[in-house]
């Protein structure tokens, strides 16, 4: 008792300005709660939209404490739909903003995240790591209380994104038309996030801003263009795949959960979603260039919105579109016994989803970091997969796309209309953060 | 001796004693049955190795040396195989290396049989092989017994090839059966391809259910004077790689003299029912004489569970009992994945146990959830037999499974360790080895007589968990019991010693058979024994259960009875025998050669009732809704009531016309009866206007009191409406007295229900005519109340809602369902009685202008059901009316009763607008959501932070589930009462429950039509209904066929039998219009049959 007393006091002495840190916190402290994120997201078997639902709010709680502590981050209200003003809590003082960002973002991933507990498990230890390198228990009440605050408010305004009325829709039916969707092997399991594009973007007037062209129609004639596509992909994702077309294909596969079916047991195979494995390359890119904590908020909060709203149109297309996969058309037409080298996810084959997020991240990214910008890209090291190096975040985003051309998952043009679309939702993202002078 | 001994026993009731089960667990010590079926796992031995490397070994029994005394053989999967020599005294001797009978050592061991198949009389021994090795060691063997040694050992000697049998096969068990009577044994082989085929589609099944394949598919081989000719492809038998048998059980099924097959199949591969075509050929009927399947089919038995004298069937699967094993088990209901095994072939399976009462006109009532023998975990060997002597055959099934991978938790969360793929092999046989074993007993059920089971295990002595698989019945001790010997993996095998000798009073008979020529054994002989009017029916098959082969001596109980009135056997090639007055508490010998007569043919029974084209065609639709899909946690469906249909002669011609409701964008159809009993349909432009609206409910009568029928007719549907929706008005059209309809304008209220049913009295007595029209949903909004409706009508055709004066209470009295209008009290004014889904039977008594609830005053406790319709009548004549009311049935997993009721809690538990309802029932005396983990969070994202895996789900209670805060303003509805039931008055008008023919039960009734089909002047019943669109865990109820009840005038019904009936209606019935001597039946998507008194 005497202690939380005495802390009190102290407060009131500090009050209306918050103290400087033993030292800084740093980028590497951003990419760490966004890395423990994607470990909870494979645990839990998130799906890739709805991750990005979850680095985006999850950001934007860690950048909200930073646009409320410093002059050079420009506040989102006005920029992202419906965005709050949210005022600053005068009744706290004593904190840090730095560790206040941090803390939010954990808080926030806590309560949106299945296991959100291993979140505040990971943030208990990030705070015996700060109390061990000098943060004073005031400063870490203090910055936790402030966290808190943001983080309710960030976790209201993701409430109201549309996202839990998604369970009052009828759940989706099969269309059974030629050329429509369905289930696929091994597991037949019924598709991902069908009402997505009911979810609010944040810079996107719509989910329907950009609809691309319409998928090359279906036919079975073997003089269509449909059928050139379907004997395209037959033969050259097939058999046909060189190694390195293989190597990149698995490199990008970025499937959170295939199922190996061994009879009565089911296996799950896990890797990191589209989204997560580029917030990877943002962390990578932001420790390559020693990015400020201010900038590695910034960049990862702007990619994780990009990924969210190029989920939301890319989904949109999906449904509206629900194009059969290659493996149903060429199993049925061509081949019954051909299996694609990667999984086909569980959800419509147009358009290519890592066409489109990929070159969102993609534009953004160069936004930040310029063109032509090498590194390497180890994200997937832990799961066997090798690093690659990359010249541009464009190259990294073209081999994203036609990796699922050779994993036998996508067609050519959800890939090649995917790239288009991924461009526009990422110059809108900056443009809408441009428009408010940012 | 023996009678003091068993007199002794006489005031032990069976399974009574608490200090003696009926079950005793010998000691190793005692029998020196040493034989444990150790599995050694490693890289190349294990389960992702070989699909069925927990499957376990089998058990033979027989004797072997001619001693009188059966012998006992074990089969090891990797350890040796033994055989036990009986040396009587449950005392038992290992001549396994002596005898030549141990096969091959090592790998893969698994079925064994055995059977006289050179037919010299004695026993002989075939010995299957499976698993992961090459194909010289999956050679199967048959060793043929030399006669004894001068030891009194029986010899043996492989002969495998001598008799054309060696080739390699993946084999679980192999059957010796005479399939085409000539008075050989011919073999059928169970294989199992021992890969998993995973990519289950329209496209693969169809390529690869085009190949054959002789290893991994079923093979039957004819015996061509001891050498085995494959005659797969001509006899019928599908043999391609889709091929999972786990078990076959042979019988005359169909009682034409001809050996019938049903094969159990693992996983989506379909179960066979192959019919003997007399011709040398099989047909396999299982889809049009079965209504659904296990799932993953285990072992079967095949035999007469409820002592009709038609063999039932009955199949394992894998449904736990506890609730939370179910939770562990089960994820969301994939309707896709269930339509596109629909699509490809593959039937309807669900997970649980199957038992199938023959109905002897070729179809079966699938009733196993009424026996209560459907959840029994993972199970492997059934086997029926009459284990307490009562004269009723009891139930043993074989249970365990060493490694539990089934869990979900497993499948979505073991692969967090499995991320580097290179790896796997090695990581996954780890996670293999932390896996525990589903630590579950065995079970024993006893037959109650009347097609139910209560479960007797711990009182009859399983009291161990084991991994138990194959199991034989065999009285070892020949004291007139049928003691349990019991293949276990990692544990020494059980032999359990029947008690019932010397506990309880019973007597038996048991039967050897001495069969002619190659059969001596009598395989496909069949045992009657009658007494009284009693019957009991055995067939001579001993290869049944999983992987083994039970006593071939005959074991009938008979109760208190000491001799029996007359025993018929007719043996598998015709001839015949009939013995009277026979004594109980011995073994007879029977021989083929006595019997000289042949069966005298059995009475071609005519049936009552016979099918004839409907006289008014009506399509089905195609109508593919999935009201699941609105509502992911509705409970039953509520779409697909049909074509409602209502008769008047609307144009005075003096015949009956009739109305057919529209439904599925179809107008509803006036059809007009000629002279000659044909019927014209009459083009209505009013009718085709409201198409769009689902008729729920039709009836004539003069609504604008001009002496001419009008129609009123109710709006209904679920899946595809709005609350409110325009398309819910109900409708009133008048007739000009020819036939003519048109809208009435502005007669009627505005009533936004979904409706159920509209039933016409005069209210008020002022001589007209006035509604009552029952409110069934709120569509999208199941379950929050819709409202019912109280119309007045004023004389002249104009009806207005008055419901809140004669009792507001009804305007939201629940899901109403139906109702009828009848004079209760005997104050000659209509009364209404109103029945609903979660609603109590309620009566209003009509007085003074109001309609009073008096419910308390006809019954003594509430009722309340999922109800689906009532029937007023005077059935016992007293002059006080007596109901019928149908409901869900008992044949379910859901259960309720006064203490443990089902309940249904709703609210919109996360505010995000739509309601959530929560069934909750009693699984072993506690309340749990029946909604599984994947569901709750497909329902409420909320719940995806409260519950991240499944085994935080597995044991939560609704209090667990919501918080307190939540849990304020809920709402709920319960359930006391799921039977269909008859209610008798008594002098006074009180009405309490009176029996019904357990075949009331079978399924959910829809439909009760009274008539009196044999003109004796007593009040019949016909009850009809089903549930064919059921959620997918509940499975489709499918096992009334038309159940026609003979009234004995007293409010006494009996069953009459569907070969009787003639009744065989194959899914939902939703209305029956009896017309002219016709009953026209409304099926769920409009179609009509017809059924006509012959």
């Amino acid at each position: 008792m005497k202690k939380y007393l005495s802390i009190a006091l102290l407060g009131l002495f500090i009050a209306g300005c918050h103290k400087t840190p033993p030292q800084p916190l740093g980028n590497g402290d951003v990419s760490k709660v966004i890395g423990q994120m994607a470990d909870v997201m494979i645990h839990d078997v998130t799906n890739p939209p709805l991750a990005s639902r979850f680095f985006a709010y999850t950001c934007l709680a860690g950048y909200e404490v930073l646009s409320q502590n410093d002059k050079q981050v420009k506040s989102m209200h006005g920029v992202l739909n419906d965005y709050p003003a949210i005022a600053s809590p005068k009744q706290i003082s004593g904190y840090n903003s730095q560790l206040s960002a941090i803390l939010a973002m954990y808080e926030t991933a806590g309560k949106l995240q299945p296991s959100g507990s291993l979140m505040l498990k990971n943030e208990g230890t990030f705070l015996d790591s700060c109390r061990k390198i000098g943060f004073s228990d005031e400063m870490i009440d203090s910055s936790k209380s402030y966290a808190k605050f943001i983080s309710k408010k960030i976790l209201a305004y993701a409430k109201a994104d549309g996202y839990r009325k998604i369970n009052n829709y009828p759940r989706y039916k099969l269309k059974h038309t030629p050329g429509s969707w369905d289930l696929t092997p091994p597991a037949y399991m019924l598709p991902v996030e069908p009402y997505f594009n009911t979810v609010r973007p944040f810079t996107l007037d719509s989910a329907a801003q950009f609809v691309p062209d319409p998928p090359i129609p279906f036919s079975t004639y073997k003089n269509s263009t449909f059928y050139k596509f379907l004997q395209l992909s037959y033969t050259k994702s097939g058999d046909g795949l060189k190694q390195e077309e293989k190597d990149i294909a698995n490199f990008w596969d970025c499937n959170p959960f295939a199922v190996q079916n061994d009879g009565h047991m089911l296996i799950g195979l896990k890797k990191i979603s589209p989204g997560a494995h580029w917030m990877g390359i943002t962390n990578i890119a932001c420790k390559q260039t020693k990015a400020s904590f201010s900038k590695a908020i910034e960049v990862n909060t702007v990619v994780a919105i990009g990924l969210t709203d190029a989920f939301i149109c890319c989904w949109d297309d999906k449904y509206r579109t629900n194009r059969i996969r290659p493996e149903t058309a060429i199993r049925q037409y061509i081949d019954p016994h051909w299996k694609p080298l990667l999984q086909t996810p569980p959800f419509p084959e147009y358009i290519s989803g890592h066409s489109v997020v990929s070159s969102a991240s993609a534009v953004i990214l160069t936004h930040y970091f310029g063109d032509n910008f090498k590194y390497t890209d180890n994200v997937e090291i832990g799961y066997g997969i090798p690093p690659r190096h990359f010249s541009s975040f464009t190259q990294a985003a073209k081999e994203a796309a036609i990796s699922r051309f050779w994993g036998g998952i996508h067609f050519m043009d959800a890939i090649d209309n995917g790239i288009i679309q991924g461009n526009k939702v990422g110059n809108r993202v900056l443009d809408k953060l441009k428009q408010k002078g940012a | 001796m023996c009678t003091l001994v068993m007199s002794a026993g006489c005031s032990h009731e069976p399974g009574t004693d608490s200090t003696q089960p009926l079950f005793k667990l010998l000691p190793q010590e005692q029998t020196h049955i040493d034989f444990a079926n150790t599995l050694t796992e490693g890289l190349n031995t294990n389960v992702l190795m070989y699909e069925y490397f927990y499957n376990g070994g089998g058990v033979a029994t027989g004797d072997l040396n001619g001693d009188g005394l059966p012998d006992v053989y074990f089969t090891g999967n990797m350890t040796d195989n033994k055989l036990y020599l009986n040396q009587g005294h449950m005392q038992f001797k290992d001549i396994t290396a002596e005898v030549g009978v141990a096969g091959r050592p090592g790998p893969w061991k698994t079925g064994v049989t055995m059977a006289d198949v050179n037919g010299d009389g004695k026993l002989d021994l075939y010995l299957c092989y499976s698993g992961k090795v090459r194909a010289e060691k999956r050679i199967n063997q048959l060793f043929i017994n030399q006669g004894n040694d001068a030891n009194g050992n029986p010899m043996f000697k492989d002969m495998t090839a001598d008799y054309g049998l060696d080739f390699p096969s993946f084999s679980t068990q192999a059957y010796f059966f005479d399939y085409d009577r000539d008075g050989d044994l011919d073999l059928l082989l169970v294989n199992h391809n021992p890969a998993r085929i995973s990519i289950i589609d329209d496209i693969y099944v169809k390529d690869v259910s085009a190949k054959r394949d002789a290893e991994s598919g079923i093979r039957l081989l004819r015996n061509d004077n001891n050498r085995f000719t494959d005659i797969t492809t001509n006899a019928g038998i599908v043999n391609n790689p889709l091929s999972y048998g786990l078990a076959a059980g042979i019988a005359d099924i169909n009682g034409d003299g001809w050996p019938d097959i049903y094969v159990s199949n693992d996983y989506s591969v379909p179960d066979r029912l192959y019919i003997n075509n007399a011709k040398g050929a099989f047909t396999d009927e299982l889809q049009k004489q079965i209504g659904h399947t296990s799932f993953y089919s285990m072992g079967n038995d095949v035999t007469d569970i409820n002592n009709d004298g038609k063999p039932d069937i009955y199949t394992l699967d894998m449904l736990p009992e506890d609730n939370k094993r179910q939770k562990l088990l089960f994820g969301i209901d994939n309707y896709e994945a269930f339509d596109l095994n629909l699509r490809v072939g593959f039937y309807y399976q669900y997970m649980r146990n199957m038992m199938q009462v023959n109905n002897g006109d070729n179809t079966f009532s699938e009733v196993g959830q009424l026996a209560g023998v459907s959840n029994t975990d993972w199970s492997w060997s059934p086997l029926f037999a009459d284990y307490d002597n009562d004269g009723w055959k009891d139930l043993f099934v074989s249970n365990g499974y060493t490694r539990d991978y089934t869990n979900m938790d497993f499948l979505k969360f073991m692969g967090d360790n499995l991320k580097d793929r290179r790896v796997m092999r090695q990581d996954l046989l780890n996670i293999v080895n932390q896996m525990p074993s589903s630590q579950v007993k065995s079970y024993l059920f006893k037959n109650n007589g009347n097609t139910t089971f209560a479960n007797v295990s711990q009182q009859w002595g399983i009291t161990l968990p084991s991994n138990s698989n194959g199991a034989a019945y065999v009285d070892l001790d020949n004291d007139g019991d049928l003691d349990l010997v019991v293949n276990n993996i990692n544990q020494p095998a059980f032999v359990y010693e029947n008690q019932a000798a010397k506990q309880n009073s019973n007597h038996y008979l048991a039967i050897s058979l001495k069969g002619a020529g190659g059969n001596t054994q009598g395989i496909g002989a069949k045992v009657s024994i009658y007494n009284g009017g009693k019957r009991q029916y055995l067939e001579q098959m001993p290869t049944r259960g999983f992987q083994s082969s039970v006593s071939p001596v005959l074991h009938f109980g008979l109760g208190k009875d000491k001799q029996i009135d007359s025993l018929r056997i007719t043996w598998q090639r015709g001839g015949s025998q009939l013995l009277t007055n026979v004594k109980a508490d011995k073994q007879i010998t029977l021989n083929e050669q006595d019997a000289k007569g042949s069966n005298p043919a059995s009475q071609p029974v005519k049936p009552i009732f016979k099918e004839i084209p409907s006289p008014i065609i009506s399509a089905e639709s195609d109508n593919t809704t999935n009201d699941f899909k609105r509502q992911p946690l509705l409970i039953n469906s509520i779409s697909f009531s049909g074509s409602v249909l209502a008769k008047a002669d609307v144009n005075g011609d003096g015949f009956e016309d009739v109305y057919v409701g529209g439904h599925d964008d179809k107008a509803g159809v006036l059809y007009l009866q000629q002279k000659d009993g044909k019927f014209a349909a009459k083009a209505t432009a009013a009718f085709e206007a409201d198409k769009k609206s689902t008729d729920a409910a039709a009836v004539f009568f003069d609504a604008n009191n001009d002496g001419k029928p009008d129609l009123y007719v109710c709006s209904g549907g679920y899946a595809d409406y709005k609350p409110d929706d325009a398309l819910l008005q109900d409708r009133l059209y008048l007739n000009d007295g020819k036939g003519n309809f048109t809208k009435a304008k502005d007669a009627l209220p505005k009533m936004a229900s979904s409706k159920s049913c509209v039933k016409v009295a005069d209210i008020n007595g002022d001589g007209f005519v006035d509604l009552f029209v029952g409110g069934r949903v709120i569509p999208g909004q199941y379950p929050e109340t819709p409202e019912s409706y109280i119309l007045i009508n004023d004389g002249k055709g104009k009806f207005s809602n008055q419901t809140a004066a004669y009792n507001p209470a009804l305007k939201n009295i629940g899901m109403v369902t139906d109702a009828a209008w009848v004079d209760m009290n005997g104050d000659k004014k209509p009364d209404l009685i109103v029945a609903g889904e979660w609603m109590p039977l309620t009566v209003f008594e009509n007085s003074n202008g109001k309609l009073s609830d008096a419910t308390t005053k006809y019954f003594d406790k509430k009722y309340t059901g999922w109800w689906n319709c009532i029937q007023v009548s005077d059935v016992n004549r007293d002059g006080h009316p007596d109901i019928v009311a149908g409901n869900l049935g008992l044949n379910t997993q859901c259960k309720a009763s006064d203490t443990e009721p089902a309940e249904l809690l709703y609210k919109d538990f996360d505010d995000n607008g739509s309601v959530d309802p929560i069934l909750c029932f009693y699984i072993q005396h506690t309340s749990y959501p029946y909604v599984t983990r994947d569901e709750m969070l497909d329902q409420m994202s909320m719940m995806r932070t409260r519950f991240p895996d499944y085994k935080s789900y597995a044991d939560a209670t609704v209090d667990k589930i919501f918080t307190p805060e939540e849990l304020q303003g809920v709402k709920k509805l319960s359930a006391n009462h799921l039977a269909t039931t008859l209610f008798i008055s008594n002098g006074q008008g009180k009405l309490r429950e009176a029996a019904l023919p357990i075949q009331a039960q079978y399924s959910p009734v829809y439909t009760i039509t009274p008539l009196d089909y044999d003109r004796d002047g007593k009040n019949d019943l016909l009850l009809c209904g089903n549930m064919n669109h059921a959620r997918i865990r509940f499975g489709k109820y499918d096992a009334n066929y038309g159940v026609l009840l003979k009234g004995d005038g007293k409010g006494g019904y009996s069953y009459v039998s569907q070969q009787q009936s003639g009744f065989s209606l194959k899914g939902d019935v939703r209305g029956v219009l009896p017309l002219n001597d016709l009953l026209l039946f409304s099926m769920d998507k409009g179609k009509l049959k017809a059924y006509k008194p012959q």
